[in-house]
């Protein structure tokens, strides 16, 4: 851990001393856990995450170094974005995996593209449904939705215990199974948040 | 007559730093005083500038409610809703146009162009007037102040382009820009500090213009904006609009389709729909008058709550399927909310406060004045950011999705709507031939996966590549969404360090050019404004020395040579004369002349007061 060069103090971010509240200005893009001082490794505490983003953010926000001259409120508008950036990327379990993944060279999406075999079944399934439900809007057809909701959920939360589990082994195993296992996680938020959007615009064109 | 006139040495004016709401209807001003916002208002005033502009025949551009007065009388040259109109460009203007009682037409740049008295102006200019106005409420609220800058609010839902037009409406009105600030946040700062409230509040903020819905943590003086979602061409206007239409379809068979799109009738029907607006807020019906002499219209026509809202409700659905999806997007159910807040002049309106009722499945909370809780809360924000506290931090958040035109004309996103700001993405690009020295990329804002159905930020020019072969640069493009939620673009070829500029051609904006010459020619009007008071000044002095001459008249005629006593009359005559004119060199020179020639007198008179003080007597019997 390296120390504030103003008042000594050691640095638990590399963005800002908490001593001093001096902005440090840091070459290399540090990662985001370094950034919000915590452990790499899937499980984060969220409420720990949600404390660590505040107390930074009321060191670095530009708001307070505004008067401070243009170097400084611009250094503050770097440094708290990489704040941002950071505590978005580990809130959320899809781009934290994402980050891990990057981090130990597994295959981007575009380079492996495939699902496990065993889910692929299941897919044409849902999608069965969703093209029946989209067609139509009956309550029969409302409620299917519901339950496939349901389903995708309880699929999804299972899918990132599973890919989670491995990725805060000590041995994570094959980079390329990890990064099928997270496109699984991915397809179902896309089919989710396309079921989302349908309940919307279905509700939104009730009252027309 | 320096000598004798005891002048308390004046400081400094004041400078204060105070937060604008520029409204669509109305603008208004507060400061930060004595640990909470108020409001800059003169004696006996609501401080309330009507966002309204009128260009008379001759002189300068009136503002506020002066111009609003001459709405009926001069209607081609009074303007309304000029904030509609920022960073917009024709085809954003749709079915609005044919409501507009003045020409509007698009320039080379995209930039919006209102045609008055054979002048054009931008939108940008307009709105610098009436900053310019708020500006100037606010100062004479105080004795002696100047503004020194400004917090000013904008919807939340408002593109870059919207947000570039209100920072260069600041710049032509010559006030610095400490921040902007989203008006649904800013309230929500008003609410927090005002009502101690902690927890998931939702503000539902639909002005005269526009509409936001933001949702909200507040936790120990943190607001931190969860998600946020509107739209930026709907508000108490648009339920102006279906009463103007109701009048329309109804006096159809009277009256010609010209006559229908006159200027005076179109101005004359918006006024009465306003009116008609504000009456069924409390009452159960209300009758529609309209006069207009020159084309023998004399109509009266009776308005139920009713019909209002049967006509006005698909607009307030508009407002809830916002609702609906920043609430999805923050992921919380309306019953998780501990307080909705309603904002805006228009939240008055009875269907409007039902509707929210029964959307959020509470009663709102509508304790505070809707019309100035945005003001005060940029007044807060202002001190914030001039280090007066530290308790409160504001995290705002993006309202649209950040892309890049890809080729086939998709949208590639770079940075997610709702994300917390200042935040920013850095994104690698490469060249598709040998020697190639330039990439240009199209920046979008939206939700929508095609560019075209997006909205166009610009076109973003690289240029000056050192030659290489195809795909050999690497080339770092740093898009940067800051505090203002402003977005800045910077670029760097990385195997060669070569720093790579950036043309920047918006869609809808002012270019540096334009902008220098609208401040040049804003410099050349400020200097015949100076000059202007400066005879006002000179003319006022003038009137003094006349009066303490007149005053002192049996001591000069007593006490003073012959010489000395006709230069001084001479000189009295001459300064009289020069302040029936306007001429400024004139005034001076004779001002100066007559100070001279008032020398001996003022003489005559300091030896006097020393003799009188010595006598004991007091000045007055001087």
């Amino acid at each position: 851990m390296s120390a504030c060069p103003d008042c000594g103090a050691a640095l638990q971010t590399p963005l800002v001393c908490e001593g001093c509240g001096a902005l440090q200005s840091t070459a290399a893009i540090p990662s985001p856990f370094e950034v919000l001082g915590l452990v790499r490794g899937w499980h984060v505490d969220s409420a720990e995450l949600g404390r660590n983003l505040l107390r930074l953010t009321r060191l670095t926000h530009p708001d307070f170094h505004g008067i401070h001259g243009n170097e400084a409120r611009q250094l503050a508008e770097r440094n708290t974005a990489l704040v941002n950036s950071a505590y978005s990327t580990l809130n959320d379990d899809v781009l934290r995996a994402e980050w891990l993944l990057a981090d130990m060279g597994a295959p981007s999406p575009d380079e492996e593209r495939q699902m496990p075999q065993q889910f692929l079944m299941e897919v044409l399934e849902w999608n069965e449904v969703l093209e029946e439900v989209r067609a139509e809007t009956t309550p029969d057809n409302q409620s299917r939705l519901e339950g496939l909701r349901t389903d995708l959920q309880t699929q999804r939360t299972a899918s990132l215990e599973q890919l989670g589990g491995r990725l805060q082994a000590a041995d994570p195993g094959d980079p390329r199974t990890l990064r099928q296992e997270l496109n699984t996680v991915r397809y179902l938020d896309r089919t989710l948040s396309e079921l989302n959007e349908l309940a919307l615009e279905q509700s939104s064109t009730r009252g027309d | 007559m320096g000598y004798i006139e005891l002048d308390v040495l004046d400081g400094a004016p004041r400078r204060i730093v105070i937060g604008i709401d520029l409204g669509t209807t109305n603008s208004l001003a507060a400061l930060w005083e004595d640990d909470r916002p108020v409001i800059l208002r003169q004696e006996g005033s609501s401080g309330i500038i009507p966002s309204v502009i009128n260009f008379p025949a001759e002189g300068a551009p009136l503002v506020g409610k002066q111009a609003r007065a001459q709405a009926v009388v001069d209607p081609q040259h009074t303007l309304f809703s000029v904030k509609r109109l920022l960073g917009r460009g024709l085809a954003d203007l749709r079915g609005e146009l044919k409501d507009l009682p003045y020409a509007i037409s698009e320039n080379a740049n995209g930039v919006l162009e209102i045609e008055v008295r054979g002048q054009t102006y931008t939108p940008p200019e307009l709105s610098a007037l009436i900053l310019r106005a708020t500006c100037d409420e606010a100062c004479a609220a105080f004795e002696n102040a100047e503004i020194a800058s400004a917090v000013i609010t904008v919807p939340a839902y408002f593109d870059d382009a919207q947000r570039q037009a209100t920072r260069d409406a600041a710049r032509l009105a010559g006030i610095e820009v400490l921040r902007i600030v989203n008006e649904p946040t800013a309230a929500s700062l008003a609410y927090g500090l005002d009502q101690k409230g902690e927890g998931t509040v939702a503000i539902y903020d639909l002005g005269g213009g526009t509409f936001d819905v933001s949702i909200l943590s507040i936790e120990g003086g943190v607001f931190r904006v969860l998600a946020t979602n509107g739209d930026t061409q709907l508000g108490g206007d648009d339920f102006d609009r279906v009463i103007v239409e109701l009048i329309r379809e109804d006096l159809a068979g009277e009256l010609s389709a010209e006559d229908l799109a006159d200027p005076a009738f179109l101005q004359a029907a918006r006024l009465a729909a306003e009116k008609c607006k504000i009456a069924l807020s409390s009452d159960p019906r209300h009758e529609v008058h309209l006069s207009l002499p020159d084309i023998g219209l004399n109509w009266r026509h009776r308005v139920t709550r009713e019909e209002f809202e049967k006509r006005i409700s698909p607009l307030v659905d508009r407002t809830m399927d916002c609702c609906r999806r920043a609430l999805a997007d923050a992921g919380i159910e309306p019953s998780e909310l501990d307080e909705v807040v309603l904002v805006g002049g228009s939240t008055r309106v009875p269907l409007v406060r039902a509707r929210t009722e029964e959307f959020f499945g509470r009663p709102p909370h509508t304790e505070l004045n809707p019309d100035e809780v945005v003001a005060l809360g940029a007044a807060a924000q202002a001190q914030v950011l001039m280090g007066g506290t530290r308790d409160i931090l504001l995290m705002d958040v993006t309202p649209l999705s950040l892309g890049l035109e890809t080729v086939g004309g998709a949208v590639s996103k770079l940075i997610e709507r709702n994300s917390t700001v200042p935040c920013s993405v850095t994104e690698g690009f490469t060249t598709y031939v040998d020697g190639q020295s330039g990439i240009d990329f199209n920046i979008v804002q939206g939700e929508r996966e095609m560019a075209a159905d997006c909205r166009s930020l610009g076109r973003f020019k690289l240029t000056g590549l050192p030659p290489m072969p195809a795909g050999m640069a690497r080339v770092a493009v740093c898009f940067h969404i800051d505090a203002n939620g402003l977005l800045t673009v910077t670029a760097k070829e990385e195997t060669s360090g070569v720093r790579t500029e950036i043309e920047v051609s918006p869609s809808h904006g002012l270019s540096e050019g334009d902008m220098e010459a609208m401040l040049q020619a804003g410099f050349d009007n400020a200097s015949e404004d100076f000059d202007r008071r400066r005879v006002a000044d000179l003319k006022a002095e003038i009137g003094t020395m006349l009066l303490a001459v007149k005053k002192n008249q049996t001591a000069a005629d007593e006490k003073l040579d012959p010489e000395s006593h006709k230069e001084l009359a001479d000189a009295a005559a001459r300064a009289s004369k020069a302040c029936d004119g306007d001429d400024l060199d004139e005034i001076r020179s004779a001002r100066d002349e007559f100070e001279q020639a008032s020398l001996p007198l003022a003489a005559v008179l300091m030896d006097h007061v020393v003799k009188g003080a010595i006598q004991g007597k007091s000045l007055d019997e001087v």
